[in-house]
């Protein structure tokens, strides 16, 4: 009898919490604008419609790339259902996609390298930014028009971060002059102590880059001097790479390596004040550039929804959120403002209009044809 | 329908044999089928995969880098087996000797870490070996280093990784046989005159070479596909033939060269069943099943 109570108790509560979080969802567009802060650009209604139809967006991005809330907060507010898929790396996404063209995310990540290759292989639907006014009311005129991308067709760059790398101070002289310059990672390794336990990134496009902007070459060079002096460079600090790895957090954290590099430092700035010491250090000269290209695949079964997601992102208290939690530089033109002065003092929201002008996106020279070719080749000698 | 019946009636191996045999060519000779088919496509400079037959990426697998790498790879599982073999036969011989009642419990003991997900068997070991991990804990509080000893990111932790993770595998087979030895046989050599390890090497040894052979192909096999021990324990920086493989299908996208280093592993692997199998017998067979 008691178990019978119990059950029928638990049962009460499910019931009425399942209840209360679909009372919470907007079920009218009526309601849907009225929800809308001011400032907040509402879809058109036939995108509202049928996004409300479509039920569901299925995402394939990076595991803890956006505060979980955004995703909770989507689908209590819309009543969508949210499915997740994740990558380790763009090369995984990439393979997926070659290997299943037809695969059905609403909602991919890729980088602006991964994003030219799926574009090339025609994957990537084209956006409609009468489907999108929040981003056209508040994205940032530099993040228009991007050589990768003319008029924004495909995707919209969210959020650029600059390649550098990491040094923990308090293990090494931190006056010593290289450091600020890509000549700390290439030259200081067999100086330091313990072989300076540094850790290169796993990612060849990233590392071999940063050695020919070290040696003053473009990080898109397919020039065969230039891509041999660069893996000469590399084979010299051989002997005192500790690993490849591209999330060393436990290791940087755990004081187990003291220098990491070539990486997008505002990945590191969500836990920078943990470790004393830990320096995010943006190299002199020119430097990579990365960032995140929201695209909706061609075989998307709810473009719709894909859409809402996307106006939804360029929420200005969204868009806050996205910058604080990963250090990039925001594409909504008035989170500037709003960074917290810690965030706003990090070298990615510090750089220079002249620095990023002088710094590259990955390009297809450097990951196709012969530029793959002899890249996979100095890989191999590197890590064999 | 009837004409159904009586033919099966009339061939009832193939509704034993049949499910399985279909299960094996869909799962197994159906993936190796479409390696071995990629392996001839091109990879087009703007990073496509083409319906055009070539020969280039076996040309390329005579690059002494790849040499190196499947050199570095068989060495790596042949040690891993050795040392699986010198310890884990003891341990098998000991438990089927010696363990008595508990024979069940001590072996059900040694399965028990391959019940584990694998890779948290392996950050398991990271934590243990790391610069400031247990091991080196010890060490250090025992006195017995002054100060620690890098283990993690090196050969040697690739292969204590290896060690750790497949050592059950060979001690299984050999337990099997030595439990399924002739008693009678082993006292008939101790009355005929030979002495504790007469016997062992001349009766007991070779009576389970089925169970040795069968741990091999269960160690030696597997080790000569890793590729995560290596990159979590070696640090991505000792690499072998699975790696090779990680890093043209994943990192360079290159599926048909990819496909080819896989197509060459898979020739070897075949290679070294079938030698298992020709000097183990069916015992070895058996044993793996």
């Amino acid at each position: 009898m008691r178990k019978t109570y119990v059950l029928i108790i638990l049962f009460t509560v499910l019931g009425l919490f399942l209840i209360s979080s679909s009372f919470a969802a907007v079920k009218t567009y009526e309601e849907y604008v009225a929800s809308l802060e001011n400032g907040y650009e509402p879809v058109p209604r036939e995108v509202f419609e049928q996004a409300m139809k479509e039920g569901q967006l299925n995402i394939y991005d990076w595991a803890s790339y956006w505060d979980e809330d955004l995703y909770n907060d989507f689908s209590k507010i819309f009543g969508i259902k949210i499915v997740r898929d994740n990558f380790a790396n763009y090369e995984e996404m990439l393979t997926k996609f070659k290997l299943n063209p037809n695969i059905e995310y609403d909602f991919v990540l890729p980088g602006p390298r991964s994003f030219d290759q799926m574009k090339a292989l025609g994957l990537i639907s084209k956006l409609n930014h009468d489907w999108l006014p929040n981003v056209t009311k508040n994205i940032r005129p530099a993040f228009k028009e991007m050589a990768f991308d003319p008029g924004n067709q495909y995707t919209i760059l969210y959020g650029l971060s600059l390649a550098g790398y990491m040094v923990n101070t308090s293990f090494v002289d931190k006056d010593d002059p290289r450091i600020g310059h890509w000549s700390y990672l290439f030259d200081a390794p067999k100086d330091l102590p313990s072989h300076g336990k540094l850790i290169i990134r796993d990612n060849m496009y990233s590392v071999i880059g940063a050695a020919l902007q070290y040696l003053g070459y473009s990080l898109n060079s397919v020039d065969e001097k230039e891509l041999m002096e660069a893996k000469k460079v590399l084979l010299k600090i051989k002997p005192y790479i500790m690993a490849f790895d591209s999330w060393p957090k436990r290791q940087i954290v755990g004081k187990q390596s003291w220098l990491f590099g070539p990486c997008s430092i505002g990945d590191y700035l969500p836990f920078i004040d943990d470790v004393p010491g830990l320096k995010a250090v943006l190299p002199k000269g020119s430097t990579e550039l990365r960032g995140s290209c929201p695209i909706i695949p061609t075989p998307a079964p709810h473009k719709a929804v894909a859409h809402l997601w996307i106006n939804y992102l360029f929420r200005r208290d969204q868009a806050l959120k996205h910058a604080v939690s990963t250090g990039m530089s925001s594409p909504h033109k008035e989170v500037s403002q709003l960074l917290p002065q810690r965030v706003k003092d990090f070298p990615t929201n510090r750089a220079t209009g002249e620095y990023i002008q002088n710094s590259e996106f990955l390009e297809p020279p450097s990951y196709t044809g012969k530029g793959l070719e002899i890249r996979t080749k100095i890989w191999e000698e590197l890590k064999k | 329908m009837s004409k159904i019946k009586k033919y099966l009636a009339s061939r009832p191996h193939i509704l034993y044999v049949g499910p399985i045999s279909l299960w094996t060519l869909v799962f197994i000779i159906g993936p190796l089928i479409v390696i071995f088919y990629y392996s001839f496509l091109t990879f087009s400079s703007t990073g496509q995969i083409l319906n055009t037959f070539t020969l280039k990426h076996y040309r390329n697998l005579l690059d002494p880098n790849y040499f190196t790498i499947l050199m570095r790879t068989l060495a790596y599982g042949f040690g891993t087996n050795m040392v699986c073999l010198l310890i884990g036969y003891p341990l098998a011989y000991w438990v089927v000797t010696y363990g008595g009642k508990w024979k069940t419990l001590l072996i059900f003991l040694i399965i028990l870490p391959s019940w584990t997900c694998y890779l948290i068997k392996i950050y398991a070991l990271q934590t243990l070996i790391a610069y400031n991990g247990l091991i080196n804990q010890i060490l250090l509080d025992l006195k017995l280093l002054s100060s620690p000893i890098d283990i993690l990111y090196s050969p040697v932790a690739v292969v204590l990784g290896l060690i750790f993770t497949w050592i059950p595998f060979m001690i299984l087979p050999i337990y099997a046989s030595l439990d399924g030895l002739d008693r009678s046989l082993l006292e008939a050599s101790l009355d005929l005159g030979a002495t504790p390890t007469e016997r062992f090497f001349t009766v007991t040894l070779p009576l389970t070479k089925g169970g040795i052979f069968a741990g091999t192909i269960l160690v030696f096999i597997p080790v000569l596909g890793e590729w995560l021990i290596p990159a979590l324990l070696g640090g991505a920086k000792v690499m072998m033939a699975g790696n090779l493989v990680t890093l043209h299908f994943i990192s360079a996208g290159n599926i048909p060269a990819g496909s080819s280093i896989a197509t060459v592993l898979t020739a070897t692997i075949i290679l070294i069943v079938y030698l298992c199998i020709k000097l183990g017998g069916e015992e070895a067979l058996e044993r793996i099943i």
